[in-house]
């Protein structure tokens, strides 16, 4: 038996109503993503990559087609089996990084545990873990505030990979990170990848990203416009 | 309930114009006069008398004098009532207690109301003290509808009155007191004479029209037409009315 | 890591605003606390005025005396205590009881020499037994009643001011009183005026007069009391106390009735239902000012965070938690605030109570009043717990506004 793909999105349509206008935001997106692939999604501003990853996050629903997750057509999913299903088979990283101010860099990677249940030390000990494993392990108690951009954005990845999810969905991850600061994110996200076998589903329109990226897919105008593997050339 | 019917009723003052009864038939003037019991009954006497009502546990004794057209003392037979005395002059009541040094004037509403009293036993001085206004009925029963003479004790304490008569017998049947508003306040019956004495009642019904409740029964048991000294009226000297045998219950 | 401390910590992002929030609340709550102090100094004072003024804590009286009637001064002779020195032997043994008086009840009228007079409502008693019941009569001109039994023809009374107006007299004037016995007939009396009294409340001032007991039995022809007026070392024991002569007085004939004091003070029941409505007046204001200030600095704090709110969604937490998380912040906000106003009350009502402020009198008194604020337990707890259901409700919008949020337009949000 086969393993079914992680995201199996078939003509996905997402439309918004801007006052009078209505704005096709994804015109049919055919999309399958299996296990243990890094995928960049780019395209220009507008072109539907934040929107898709929201679709494949189950954040919003589609207004046509289908979209499977690991076997699990999202259309059969109520509001709350999507958000069992984010908390325990996903990951998010944010542009922003939106970590919660109030906790510890080590508080907030234990938030997708505490979520799950975990026990409170098992908790910490995999948030340290995960911590450590992105190069902080020196900085396990400080508040986003007192964390560099780059830092914030490595307590944002720990975050989304410390309950081991199937896939990482991040949207413009080093859209707020100077260049340099963006290579090591995306050198760490491929990192993960490898070492855990996790999808990481990247959204950005940095040429030296996606670059690097092993399968790019291209977006104009709410369609796949390329879809390539292999390194660029 | 209280068998004084202690009432402190301000009674309004009356001033009326004289109504001098020139409509009046001489006959009906006449009869006004033959019926008037404070003519009729003899002006000195020792009476005693019982007040009953249903509501009361047991029937007030009592024994009464009269001395003069309008002076009158009464006391209940009851020794632990000693000493006290209602006395009436003209439309003044007094109580005389012996934990008073002076008589006590009551207030005409008091006096009035009181089981003993003239108006209770006699009706009013229906000649002296009222003129008539009109007189209805020209068979057996008359009806004298009375004013109050202006500027008297009688015109605060009974404004109005209707005197009813039996023309034929000569003898009044009955008074009502009204007030100035023309509601009646009291009424008073003469069911019934002294054998032999038939202008003496012996016999009198008492309602009490404004407050309602059992009707009070007065019955004379004794009568005496007997000179009566004047110490017994006397307000500031009680010597007369000390002389007076203790207040025994008759047996 | 809990929702409560998570909601506790959010609290503390915007200083200001939460100290601001805190401060209204702690305001509410304090002033509440005063109002329940100053209704609960109130209703004690009128207690204990009525109490020490001619009520006692219980009185006994035939059961025939006391039924269709509350008021105080409505026990007929007639259906007075003939037995009542044995029954005033009997109670003032049991325990806590100070003593039991006899009080006889005579109404009539006053006159004087001079043809003035006046309906009167008089209550009689033992000089010597109320003062040791702590029954204080305020002797405003004159001297106290005599403690010995006056002898005959030297019969005292205790006028009330605007009677003793009316009437024209003064200490040391002689009048007669008129009233009807129990067997319905006048009787009358002569007294001299000891003194001139008031009872504190202006209606009765102009009616009431005291006399000795052996006055009033002299003038009524009787050897009863209308009842047995029973004060207690406590007014607090006073239901055990009510248990008690009901049991040890039941059987005797003619039955007795015991009726505590509330049940013949309905002046103090309609004054305590009065206070009871301006504190619960108060009561709302202070809630919906509460609400009011409160409900929107939340909805600020939740418009401030609706992206943190989206991204707690995204992750996976659920709507239940996510308002929950909102709800406890209120809830801490009611919590803290309802604490620190306690404290803030309790200091308001040490400093008040210090300063030693005199009052006007209350409607219906003569006196001014010292003003006092008591402690009142159950409205330190009780206040907290309305703060909590203030902040719960204030929170309801805020609430409602989470559990609508859209993941994708929150985590949009800017």
């Amino acid at each position: 038996m086969t393993t079914p793909p992680v995201f199996d999105a078939r003509g996905l349509v997402k439309r918004y109503i801007l006052g009078e206008t209505t704005v096709e935001a994804l015109r049919g997106v055919d999309l399958e993503v299996s296990a243990g692939e890094v995928l960049v999604v780019a395209g220009p501003s507008g072109s539907g990559k934040s929107t898709l990853l929201h679709l494949l996050g189950t954040l919003d629903e589609p207004d046509a087609g289908s979209l499977t997750l690991a076997g699990t057509a999202t259309a059969t999913m109520n509001e709350r089996a999507r958000t069992l299903f984010r908390r325990s088979r996903l990951g998010f990283v944010f542009q922003t990084f939106n970590l919660l101010p109030v906790l510890s860099a080590e508080e907030n990677v234990e938030l997708p545990l505490w979520l799950a249940g975990v026990g409170a030390r098992e908790r910490r000990e995999r948030a340290r873990a995960v911590l450590a494993e992105v190069g902080l392990e020196h900085r396990f108690g400080h508040r986003p505030d007192q964390l560099s951009g780059g830092e914030r954005q490595r307590v944002a990845i720990a975050r989304a990979i410390v309950h081991r999810p199937l896939a990482v969905l991040a949207d413009e991850p080093t859209g707020n990170l100077d260049s340099e600061t963006a290579t090591e994110v995306m050198d760490l996200l491929m990192a993960l990848n490898r070492s855990r076998e996790t999808v990481v589903v990247v959204s950005t329109h940095d040429p030296a990203l996606i670059a690097r990226a092993p399968r790019r897919v291209v977006l104009r105008d709410g369609r796949i416009a390329a879809d390539t593997r292999g390194a660029a050339a | 309930m209280s068998r004084l019917l202690l009432a402190i009723v301000a009674s309004g003052t009356v001033t009326l114009s004289g109504l001098a009864g020139a409509q009046v038939h001489p006959a009906d003037r006449a009869l006004l006069a033959q019926t008037n019991l404070f003519s009729t009954v003899p002006e000195q006497f020792h009476a005693r008398l019982t007040v009953n009502r249903t509501d009361w546990l047991r029937p007030l004794q009592a024994e009464m004098w009269r001395g003069g057209r309008d002076r009158m003392l009464a006391r209940v037979l009851d020794p632990r009532q000693a000493g006290r005395f209602l006395l009436q002059m003209g439309a003044e009541h007094y109580l005389i207690a012996p934990g008073a040094r002076q008589p006590v004037k009551l207030g005409a509403g008091v006096g009035a109301a009181g089981a003993v009293s003239f108006e209770q036993l006699l009706g009013l001085d229906v000649e002296r003290d009222f003129d008539i206004e009109r007189a209805e009925g020209s068979g057996r029963i008359v009806t004298f509808h009375l004013v109050a003479r202006p500027d008297t004790a009688a015109a605060r304490a009974t404004p109005r009155a209707r005197w009813v008569v039996d023309r034929t017998r000569r003898l009044p049947l009955r008074v009502d007191i009204v007030l100035a508003d023309g509601r009646t306040a009291r009424v008073v019956e003469f069911a019934d004479f002294l054998p032999g004495r038939d202008r003496v009642p012996s016999r009198l019904v008492l309602k009490d029209v404004l407050r309602g409740g059992p009707p009070a029964i007065v019955e004379i048991v004794a009568f005496e037409a007997t000179p009566v000294p004047d110490g017994l009226f006397s307000l500031t000297d009680p010597a007369g009315r000390a002389q007076l045998p203790p207040a025994e219950k008759p047996r | 890591m809990k929702l409560a401390l998570l909601a506790l910590r959010n609290l503390a992002r915007n200083r200001r605003r939460t100290a601001i929030s805190l401060a209204v609340v702690a305001t509410g709550t304090a002033a509440l606390l005063l109002t329940a102090g100053f209704v609960a100094f109130s209703f004690e004072g009128l207690s204990e005025a009525m109490i020490h003024g001619g009520l006692g804590h219980l009185e006994i009286a035939r059961q025939s005396a006391t039924e269709g009637r509350t008021a105080t001064l409505e026990r007929s002779v007639a259906d007075g205590l003939d037995d009542w020195q044995a029954l005033q032997q009997q109670v003032e043994a049991l325990p806590g009881v100070l003593a039991a008086a006899p009080t006889l009840h005579v109404a009539g009228m006053a006159s004087t020499a001079a043809g003035r007079s006046a309906a009167f409502l008089g209550v009689a008693g033992d000089p010597v037994r109320e003062r040791r019941m702590g029954f204080t009569v305020k002797v405003r001109q004159g001297v106290e009643m005599a403690d010995a039994p006056p002898r005959e023809g030297e019969d005292q009374v205790l006028l009330t001011q605007g009677l003793a107006q009316t009437l024209g007299v003064g200490p040391g004037d002689r009048m007669t009183l008129l009233a009807v016995d129990p067997d319905g007939m006048l009787n009358a009396l002569d007294v001299t005026v000891a003194g001139l009294i008031t009872t504190g409340v202006q209606e009765l001032d102009t009616r009431y007069l005291r006399l000795h007991l052996h006055s009033a039995q002299r003038l009524l022809g009787t050897a009863s009391a209308s009842n047995l007026l029973v004060t207690l070392d406590r007014t607090s024991r006073t239901d055990e106390a009510l248990h008690r002569l009901r049991g040890v007085l039941a059987g005797h004939q003619p039955p007795l009735a015991v009726v505590p004091w509330t049940e013949r003070a309905p002046f103090y029941r309609q004054v305590r239902a009065l206070y009871r409505g301006i504190f619960w007046f108060l009561g709302s204001i202070v809630f919906a000012l509460v609400v009011l200030a409160t409900s929107n600095t939340l909805a600020m704090a939740v418009m401030e965070r609706v992206r943190e709110l989206g991204t707690l969604r995204a992750l996976g937490t659920s709507i239940g938690q996510v308002a929950g998380l909102v709800g406890l912040e209120a809830l801490w906000l009611g919590l803290i605030g309802g604490v620190l106003g306690d404290l803030l009350g309790a200091a308001l009502i040490v400093a008040l109570n210090w300063l030693n402020i005199s009052m006007a009198p209350p409607p219906g008194a003569v006196d001014p009043i010292e003003l006092r604020v008591l402690f009142v337990p159950e409205a330190f707890v009780g206040t907290i717990l309305l703060m909590l259901a203030v902040l719960a409700l204030a929170a309801v919008g805020p609430v409602l506004r989470v559990a609508r949020l859209r993941i994708v337009e929150a985590l949009a949000h800017t």
